[in-house]
């Protein structure tokens, strides 16, 4: 809303004496401002139930030192504050009444994974396979006649060798920091049927190798179903 | 599909089944052990289907063949061990009848 301009005096206050007519008009064109900033749509409203309080369109306010991504908070009942921008990745944390907020990290690094005993941050998608309860690899397949293909299902494996009848080695894509992670499996020959047990053979950080084989014979053994699922520490 | 065959240093053959997601080339270079004699890449068709005489196959030119002396040296194995296997259920044939006998004078 624009004061009243220049334009609208009546006289040219520098080079002449003001009447009493001068001065009431001058008066009128303030008091008009006045009622216009008091409209209720576009200015201060008062109205017989509530007080909107005036309506401020802030444009030019500076907090000290201000960058962008910052933002402003009640440090007390009396003052304001300026939280600099956190950096990329942070939420804003409460600590609770009379304490200021701050920016804090949710999501658990791969340490407070691998750790497992954290109970402040959260688990994200990409780093759930750095705890130690989570299996780092797993998958089912066919291991009779050449139809292993690409496995029925499958996580973190990027090949099946087959090495002989019942023999087979399991490549990861994510190594194991060490050979000291546990493999375990199960297996069933369909037609028979045949009950099977799968034996970690050989650890390496890149793969490992079982062999199945049959629970009656004891001999090695090509199954239908070959379930194969490792836990341990990823590098 | 393609597959990955190789002789390893025990004189068996391997065969690789890359997974979904990773290509030929990629499982040759990471998952195929250095010590692999002559890997190669091959079709799937390459590889008999029939693991009957899994024991037995060898790499060949861009296929996997049967090893027609390994073979030969099961089937001589598989014979003898028939010809004994006939051997042992004669005699205990016999065993048979000799414990029939036992069992009429035990019972008198």
């Amino acid at each position: 809303m624009a004061f009243p301009s220049d334009s609208a005096r009546t006289k040219d206050w520098g080079t002449e004496v003001l009447t009493d007519a001068d001065l009431e008009a001058q008066l009128d064109l303030l008091h008009n401002y006045f009622l216009a900033c008091l409209n209720s749509s576009t200015g201060h409203s008062h109205d017989g139930t509530s007080n909107q309080g005036p309506k401020i369109n802030i444009t030019n306010l500076t907090v000290s030192s201000q960058a962008q991504g910052d933002i402003i908070y009640a440090s007390s009942s009396s003052a304001w504050a300026r939280l600099g921008a956190g950096t990329s990745g942070q939420y804003l944390k409460t600590q609770g009444a009379g304490a200021n907020p701050t920016w804090a990290t949710l999501i658990a690094t791969q340490a407070e994974m691998e750790s497992a005993s954290s109970t402040t941050v959260c688990a994200s998608p990409g780093r759930t396979q750095y705890h130690p309860g989570v299996a780092k690899a797993w998958i089912i397949f066919d291991g009779t006649s050449g139809s292993i293909g690409t496995g029925a299902a499958s996580h973190n494996v990027s090949s099946v060798t087959d090495n002989g009848t019942g023999d087979y080695t399991i490549s990861f894509t994510t190594s194991f920091s060490s050979s000291n992670f546990c493999a375990v499996g199960s297996a069933y020959q369909g037609s028979g049927p045949v009950y099977c047990t799968v034996n970690p053979k050989t650890y390496a950080t890149g793969s490992v190798r079982v062999e199945v084989a049959d629970v009656v014979s004891d001999s090695l053994k090509d199954a239908t179903n070959v379930n194969v699922v490792c836990y341990g520490d990823q590098s | 599909m393609k597959k990955i065959i190789y002789t390893r240093p025990d004189g068996g053959v391997s065969v690789v089944h890359p997974m979904g997601g990773y290509s030929i080339e990629e499982v040759l270079a990471k998952d195929v052990p250095p010590d692999a004699i002559n890997p190669q890449i091959v079709d799937e068709s390459d590889i008999p289907s029939d693991k009957e005489n899994r024991d037995c196959w060898k790499v060949g030119i861009g296929n996997i063949e049967i090893d027609a002396l390994k073979l030969q040296e099961k089937n001589d194995k598989k014979s003898q061990h028939e010809s004994k296997k006939s051997s042992l259920t004669s005699k205990l044939k016999i065993s048979s009848e000799d414990l029939t006998i036992l069992k009429e004078v035990i019972n008198g």
